[in-house]
C-alpha cells in the first residue's frame, strides 16, 4: 500500500529509515500489504488525521479505526468480512477441517473464579464420558459462557491455524510453549517465570465458523495489516497466497515452519472447544529485537518469496542495526 | 552472528520513569509495548506485574497509577467520550478494571470500594451491553477482593435480579460475591475456602423466579452443576445445606431440577446447625411486652441480639423481610426512647432493603428525633424520588419543612402529591391541615369538601373537614358530619375519637364518656380513646377516676408521651393543685400512614410520629389486656403517686458496638442527589427571577464538578430547552443512561431513537411507550396504544412498586375493556391524560436514575 495522506507518507519514510528494525517493520507491514482494496484504503487514510508525522499518532488513529471497524461490537460485521475487503475473504474452504486458536485464559478463570487444574480436572473428565460427567459438562458450559459474555466483549475478528498444520507443537508435552512460538504469538511472552501465562487451546470446525456467521455473511479472511494493532511481529503474505504465514518467534532456515494462518468470524465457544488447557512457562526466543529481530524477519521473508516465487515481494531490513 | 540480545521491554523503563503517563498510553493502547503489541493492556499488566510481591514498589506504583487513571476518567465528560468512541472508551475501562482484579491491586480496589455509589452509577451509564458493562467489572472486584460483610445483601440482589432488571452475567458475580465472603469476626474461614450456605442461598434466590419449563431447568441444573464442580462435598453435606434453605421455597420448580440433577433430598433429612434458623417470634413478643414498661436502657442489648438473630438468618438465606420488618419497627419504637438506636437499626434496613420505602422514611425520620434536620431532609428527598408512587415520604418531608419555617414549599409539595394521588386521603389531609394551620381555613375547607367527594371510602378526609368546621364555630355541621361519618364507617376510630372529643369540648360530657367508654370497650388496642378519656376526666375533676384509668392504660399499653404527660398531670392535682387540665391535641385527624399502604406489609411497620404506641405486629396472637381493663397487682400496690411510680423514661443512647456504628453522616452521592431533588421541584414549581436561577446555577454547579452525573442533566434537560437541544448531541456518550436517552428520543421525535429505547430498556417498556404516545400533538402511531393495553393486560414485568402503580395508572387511563376498543380509540384516551402521563413519565425518569 502506498500511503496517500502526507503525513502517513512522511512516517513511513521517517520509520523505513529509522535505526530500530522494529519501527521499520511497522512500516513494512503497511507498505508491503498487497490484500488491502483501495476501498478500504481509502477509508483507512481517511481517518489517519496524524497531528504530525509521529508514530503514537498513528498508533492512536489505528486503534481508533480497529475500535470502530474491526473490533465492533456484538451484533456488528468487522470490516474484515465485508464486501471492501474482497481481495482478503476467503471463500471455499472444506467444512470439515479443524481449526485452532490459542486464548489467553487467566481473566475467564478469574470471572469463573476458579483455576486451571481446576478446569483441566473437569476437561478430562467431560472428554472421558460426557454422558457420565453431567456436572463437569455444566461447569464448561458455564465457563464457557462467561468467558463468551463477559471476557470476549467485542466480536473482533479470531486469528487462527489448522490443526493439522500444527498437531506436532500441540500433541508434544511442552505444548503450550511450542505452539506460541510456531505461530508467532510473541504477546505471551513470559517475562517472570514466577508467573506463567494460562491458555486455553481451543478447536473447532471450520463449518462451526460458517454457521456462526449465517447465510451471506463472509466468514474467513486472510489477515491484513488493517486487521489487527500494528505489530512487528506480524507479517503481510503475497498476494499470490490464499492465506496468512505466521512469522514464528524463532528463524526457520529451512522454511519448515510456516503456518497457514487465517482470520474467521467469532464463534461462542462450548465445552466440545476445549481441546487442552495448559501454561506458557518460557519466555519467547530472544529474537524481538536489534539484529536478531531483522534476522528472524528476513529469513521469513525469504521463505515467503521462496514459496511463492515473488521474489520482488517485500524489503530486508538491514542487519547491522542493534538497537 | 552475534548472539541475540536479552528482551527488553521498552514500556517498563518508561513506567520506571513516569508511571502515570505508561499506564495512560497502555491503556490507549499506543504505548512503546513490543514484545506485547496483540495483546490487551490488561494482559501486558498481569504478565508484567503479576508475579510481583504486594509490596514490591513496581506493583505499588502500578496500584496508585492506575487508580488515579481510573479517577481522572470520572471528569473526562461526554464530550470526551463521544471523541474518542464508546466503544474505544469503555473498554479502555474495563481494561483498567479487570486489571484491578486480575493483580490484586488493593489500593485502587479501596478507593473504588470508598466511592462505590457514585462510581457505580457512572460506569452503569456508559454499559453498551451486557458484554460491554463496566459496572459488572466493578462488582468483580467487590466480590474477589472482599474484607468484610458489607456487600452481603448486595450480592443477593445481584442474583435475585440477574435476568431480570439486571444480565444475566450478574449471577455469576452475585454468586462469586458470596462465595467469596470474609466470615464473620472470629471465624476462622479463608474467603471461599468452604462451601457456605450462602452461596446456596443466592443460587435459590435466582432460581425461584425462573419460570416452570425444560429452558429453565436446564439452566438451572447448569448453574447447580458448576458449584458442585467448585465445591465437591458429601452428599449429606449438600442436603445439610440445601433441606433448611429449601423450606423457604414451598413447592418451587427447582425442588424437582434439584432430584434430576441426582440430589437426593427424600432421605436423611439435615442436621439443623448448617444454616441459620429464625429466631424465635416470643421473643420478639415478649420485648414488646416490656418495651415501655422496662427502662430501654435495660431492652437495648437484648433488642440488638434478637436484631442480630434475624440478620443472621437474612445473611445465611438471602431473605431479609424479617429482619427488615422488625428492625423497622424496632426502629419506630425506639426513636423517641433511644433515636440513636432508632437511627442504628433503619439504617440496617436500608442496607439490606433499599428499595423499600419504610427503610428510608424510618431513617430520615430517626435523623429528625436526633435533631439532624437537614441530614433528614435528604434522606426524604431520595424517599422521594426513589418511591414516586408512595405519598409517605412527601408528605413527612412536607412536615418537617413545617417544623423548619419553609411552609411555602411543603405547601408546594403537599400539593403535588394531592394531584399525584388524587384517591389518597392522607395528603389531602396533609395539605388541609397545612392549610388550618396557617388559618387558611376556606382553602383548607375547600379542599376537604372535594376530597371527602373524590375519596369516599375513607373516613379521615370528613373527620378533618368536620375538625374544621367546629374551629370555624360551625359546630352542628361539624357534629351532623362526624356523625354520619360514623354511621358510613361504623369502625372508624378516628371518627369516633374526634366526636367524643367535640362533644366533650361542647360540654356534654356524659355523651363524650359514653362514647369513649364504648370505644374502649369494642377497640382494644385503641389508647386514644383511653387516654383522651382520662385527661377529660381530669378536667372534670375526677380525680380517682382518672388515676384508676392511668394504671389500667399502663398494664395495657407501653408508655408513651402522653402516659407521662397524664401521670404528671395527675400528680399534679394529687398535690392539691386545682386548675383546668389541658386535654392535649391527638392529631387524631392525621391517618395512621400505613393506611395509606395500599397493601400494606404489616401494621407497624411505617415511620410515623405515632410508631411508638403501636401495637406488635409480627405477633398476631399478642394480647394486650383483656376485656375487662382490670388493673394488674404489680402496678396497683403500694402507688400513691403515678409520677413517681411511672418512672419516666430518660432520653437512652447507648454506645453501639464496632460492627454496629451509629451512622449520622450521609454518603454524598445522597446529598448531591437532594440537592438536584430539591432545585427540580422549585423548578417545576413555576418559580422565575433569582429563585429559578439560583435553581440551575445549583444544578449546572454540581454537573461542573462532575460531567457525567446523570441526575442533574436529566433535571435540566427536564426544564430547560437547550439542555434538550445539547442532550441531542451529547447522549451517545450515556449509553445506559434511560433517561437521557428517553429525553433525547423525545426531542428528536424519530422513530429509530424510539425504537432503541425500546429495544435497549426492555424494563422501561410502559414509559418508553407512553412517552411515544404523548410526544407529538396526538398523531402517534396507535399501535403503540395497543402494545400498551396489550402490556397491561397480560400483567407483564413486576407487579410492585413503581411499575405496578403505573399499570394501575395505566388501567385507570386506557378504561374498560381496552382489548375491545380501537387502537385509535385507546390513543385517544391516553392522550386525554397527556398532563398527567407527563408528570409520570418524568417520575420515572427521576426514578430510574439509580437503576442497577
Amino acid at each position: 500500500m502506498n500511503p496517500k495522506p502526507p503525513l502517513l507518507q512522511k512516517l513511513m519514510t521517517d520509520l523505513v529509515t529509522s535505526a530500530d528494525p522494529l519501527r521499520i517493520a511497522y512500516a513494512h507491514n503497511y507498505l508491503f500489504e498487497e490484500r488491502v482494496t483501495a476501498a478500504r484504503q481509502e477509508a483507512y487514510e481517511g481517518t489517519m488525521e496524524l497531528a504530525n508525522a509521529d508514530f503514537k499518532s498513528w498508533k492512536d488513529r489505528h486503534v481508533d479505526y480497529l475500535y470502530r471497524k474491526v473490533w465492533v461490537g456484538h451484533g456488528e460485521v468487522p470490516e474484515t468480512f465485508e464486501a471492501d475487503n474482497g481481495d482478503a475473504l476467503l471463500t471455499g474452504l472444506d467444512e470439515d477441517q479443524r481449526v485452532v486458536r490459542v486464548e489467553r485464559f487467566d481473566e475467564a478463570l478469574a470471572v469463573m473464579g476458579t483455576d486451571l487444574p481446576a478446569v483441566e480436572a473437569q476437561r478430562a473428565a467431560f472428554r472421558r464420558g460426557k454422558a457420565k460427567a453431567p456436572d463437569a459438562r455444566a461447569f464448561l458450559e458455564e465457563l464457557c459462557e462467561r468467558w463468551n459474555r463477559q471476557v470476549r466483549r467485542q466480536d473482533r475478528p479470531a486469528f487462527s491455524a489448522f490443526l493439522d498444520d500444527v498437531e506436532t507443537e500441540i500433541d508434544a508435552p511442552d505444548w503450550p510453549d511450542r505452539l506460541r512460538n510456531r505461530l508467532g504469538l510473541s504477546h505471551y511472552h513470559v517475562h517472570d517465570p514466577a508467573n506463567p501465562i494460562p491458555i486455553a487451546l481451543m478447536s473447532y470446525r471450520v463449518a462451526e465458523v460458517l454457521d456462526s456467521a449465517g447465510p451471506g455473511a463472509s466468514s474467513f479472511a486472510v489477515p491484513t495489516v488493517l486487521d489487527g494493532k500494528l505489530n512487528a511481529h506480524f507479517f503481510p503474505a503475497p498476494s499470490g497466497v490464499g492465506y496468512g504465514r505466521t512469522l514464528g518467534l524463532q528463524p526457520d532456515p529451512n522454511c519448515e515452519l510456516l503456518v497457514a494462518e487465517v482470520l474467521h468470524w467469532r464463534i461462542d465457544y462450548t465445552p466440545d472447544h476445549l481441546m487442552k488447557v495448559g501454561s506458557i512457562t518460557t519466555p519467547i526466543p530472544p529474537y524481538t529485537s536489534g539484529s536478531a529481530f531483522a534476522r528472524l524477519r528476513n529469513g521469513h521473508l525469504f521463505c515467503l518469496r521462496y514459496e511463492t516465487d515473488q521474489e520482488e515481494f517485500g524489503e530486508d531490513i538491514p542487519e547491522e542495526y542493534d538497537g | 552472528m552475534a548472539e541475540p540480545a536479552m528482551i527488553v521491554v521498552p514500556w517498563l523503563a518508561e513506567f520506571e520513569r513516569d508511571p502515570a503517563e505508561a499506564v495512560d498510553e497502555l491503556l490507549r493502547g499506543v504505548a512503546d509495548v513490543a514484545p506485547y503489541e496483540r495483546a490487551g493492556a490488561a494482559d501486558v499488566l498481569a504478565t508484567l506485574f503479576g508475579g510481583l510481591a504486594e509490596d514490591n514498589p513496581d506493583r505499588r506504583a502500578l496500584d496508585e497509577a492506575l487508580g488515579d487513571w481510573l479517577f481522572a476518567r470520572r471528569g473526562d465528560g461526554p464530550k470526551v467520550r463521544r471523541e474518542h468512541g464508546m466503544n474505544r472508551y469503555v473498554e479502555e475501562l474495563i481494561q483498567a478494571l479487570t486489571a484491578v482484579y486480575r493483580l490484586r491491586l488493593t489500593g485502587t480496589a479501596e478507593r473504588l470500594r470508598a466511592s462505590f455509589a457514585s462510581f457505580h452509577g457512572w460506569l452503569k451509564s456508559l454499559a453498551l451491553g451486557p458484554g460491554q458493562d463496566p459496572a459488572l467489572e466493578l462488582w468483580q472486584i467487590m466480590a474477589l477482593m472482599q474484607h468484610d460483610r458489607r456487600f452481603l445483601g448486595d450480592w443477593y440482589r445481584l442474583c435475585e435480579e440477574a435476568g431480570h432488571s439486571l444480565p444475566e452475567a450478574y449471577l455469576t458475580v452475585g454468586l462469586l460475591g458470596l462465595r467469596r465472603i470474609p466470615g464473620y469476626e472470629g471465624e476462622e474461614v479463608e474467603p471461599g475456602g468452604s462451601l457456605r450456605p450462602e452461596v446456596i442461598a443466592g443460587l435459590f434466590r435466582w432460581a425461584a423466579r425462573l419460570p416452570q419449563g425444560p429452558a429453565s431447568r436446564k439452566i438451572f441444573q447448569r448453574r447447580f452443576g458448576a458449584l458442585r464442580v467448585l465445591y465437591p462435598r458429601s452428599p449429606q453435606r449438600w442436603r445439610d445445606i440445601i433441606l433448611p434453605l429449601l423450606e423457604a421455597y414451598p413447592g418451587a420448580p427447582f425442588h424437582e431440577w434439584l432430584e434430576d440433577a441426582s440430589m437426593k433430598l427424600g432421605r436423611g433429612g439435615h442436621r439443623s446447625n448448617a444454616v441459620a434458623t429464625v429466631p424465635s417470634r416470643s421473643r420478639f413478643g415478649d420485648l414488646l411486652r416490656r418495651l415501655g414498661k422496662e427502662p430501654t436502657s435495660r431492652l437495648v442489648n437484648e433488642i440488638r441480639a434478637l436484631v442480630q438473630g434475624y440478620e443472621g438468618y437474612a445473611e445465611a438465606t438471602g431473605d431479609p423481610e424479617l429482619l427488615v420488618k422488625v428492625a423497622c419497627d424496632f426502629s419506630g419504637r425506639l426513636r423517641r426512647r433511644a433515636p440513636g438506636e432508632a437511627l442504628r437499626l433503619a439504617r440496617l434496613a436500608n442496607r439490606w432493603q433499599p428499595n423499600n420505602h419504610y427503610t428510608w422514611t424510618h431513617w430520615a425520620a430517626a435523623l429528625e428525633v436526633l435533631g439532624k434536620e437537614d441530614r433528614a431532609e435528604v434522606v426524604y428527598w431520595e424517599a422521594v424520588r426513589r418511591f414516586p408512587d408512595n405519598p409517605v415520604a412527601r408528605v413527612a418531608l412536607a412536615d418537617l419543612l413545617v417544623r423548619v419555617d419553609r411552609s411555602e414549599e411543603a405547601e408546594g409539595l403537599l400539593r403535588e402529591a394531592v394531584d399525584r394521588f388524587p384517591d389518597n386521603a392522607h395528603s389531602h389531609v396533609a395539605l388541609a391541615e397545612l392549610l388550618a394551620r396557617a388559618k387558611r381555613f376556606e382553602e383548607a375547607e375547600a379542599l376537604l369538601r372535594k376530597s371527602a367527594d373524590r375519596v369516599r371510602d375513607d373516613a379521615h378526609c370528613r373527620v378533618f373537614l368536620a375538625e374544621v368546621l367546629a374551629r370555624t364555630n360551625r359546630l352542628d355541621e361539624a357534629e351532623a358530619l362526624l356523625r354520619k361519618a360514623g354511621e358510613d364507617f361504623p369502625d372508624d376510630l378516628v371518627a369516633r375519637n374526634t366526636l367524643a372529643s367535640l362533644l366533650a369540648r361542647t360540654e356534654r360530657p356524659n355523651e363524650a364518656e359514653h362514647l369513649y367508654r364504648e370505644t374502649m370497650i369494642r377497640f382494644r388496642r385503641d389508647r386514644v380513646a383511653p387516654q383522651a378519656l382520662a385527661f377529660w376526666l381530669l378536667r372534670w375533676n375526677r380525680v380517682v377516676e382518672a388515676e384508676a384509668l392511668y394504671w389500667k392504660i399502663r398494664a395495657r399499653f407501653p408508655e408513651d408521651r402522653y402516659t407521662r404527660k397524664l401521670a404528671d398531670e395527675i400528680a399534679r392535682h394529687q398535690g392539691g393543685w386545682r386548675g383546668e387540665s389541658e386535654v392535649p391535641d391527638f392529631a387524631v385527624w392525621r391517618l395512621a400512614p400505613e393506611t395509606l399502604e395500599e397493601e400494606p406489609v404489616s401494621g407497624s411497620f411505617v415511620a410515623s410520629e405515632n410508631d411508638e404506641e403501636k401495637e406488635p405486629s409480627l405477633e398476631s396472637e399478642e394480647k394486650a389486656g383483656d376485656d375487662t381493663w382490670e388493673v394488674p397487682l404489680r402496678y396497683a400496690e403500694g402507688s400513691s403517686v403515678p409520677g413517681v411510680v411511672a418512672e419516666p423514661e430518660a432520653f437512652y443512647d447507648a454506645p453501639g458496638p464496632a460492627e454496629f456504628p451509629l451512622e449520622i453522616e450521609l454518603d454524598p452521592r445522597l446529598i448531591c442527589n437532594a440537592e438536584v431533588s430539591c432545585a427540580d421541584f422549585r423548578l417545576r414549581s413555576g418559580e422565575n427571577g433569582s429563585v429559578r436561577r439560583k435553581a440551575l446555577s445549583d444544578i449546572e454547579r454540581i454537573l461542573d464538578t462532575d460531567p457525567d452525573y446523570v441526575y442533574p442533566r436529566l433535571v435540566l434537560g427536564l426544564h430547560e430547552a437547550i439542555w434538550r437541544q445539547r442532550l441531542m448531541k451529547e447522549v451517545e456518550a450515556f449509553h445506559n443512561a434511560y433517561p437521557l436517552r428517553f429525553l433525547a428520543a423525545r426531542e428528536s421525535g424519530m422513530d429509530e431513537q424510539w425504537d432503541r429505547l425500546l429495544s435497549d430498556f426492555g424494563n422501561h417498556y410502559p414509559w418508553t411507550l407512553l412517552g411515544r404516545l404523548v410526544a407529538g400533538k396526538g398523531d402517534a402511531d396507535p399501535v403503540h396504544a395497543v402494545r400498551l393495553a396489550t402490556w397491561v393486560e397480560e400483567g407483564n414485568g413486576s407487579r410492585q412498586g413503581f411499575e405496578a402503580f403505573t399499570a394501575k395508572r395505566l388501567e385507570q387511563w386506557l378504561g374498560d375493556s381496552p382489548h375491545d376498543s380501537k387502537p385509535a380509540e385507546l390513543l385517544r384516551r391516553i392522550v386525554a391524560h397527556r398532563t398527567e402521563v407527563e408528570v409520570l413519565i418524568e417520575d420515572a425518569l427521576r426514578w430510574a436514575v439509580n437503576e442497577g
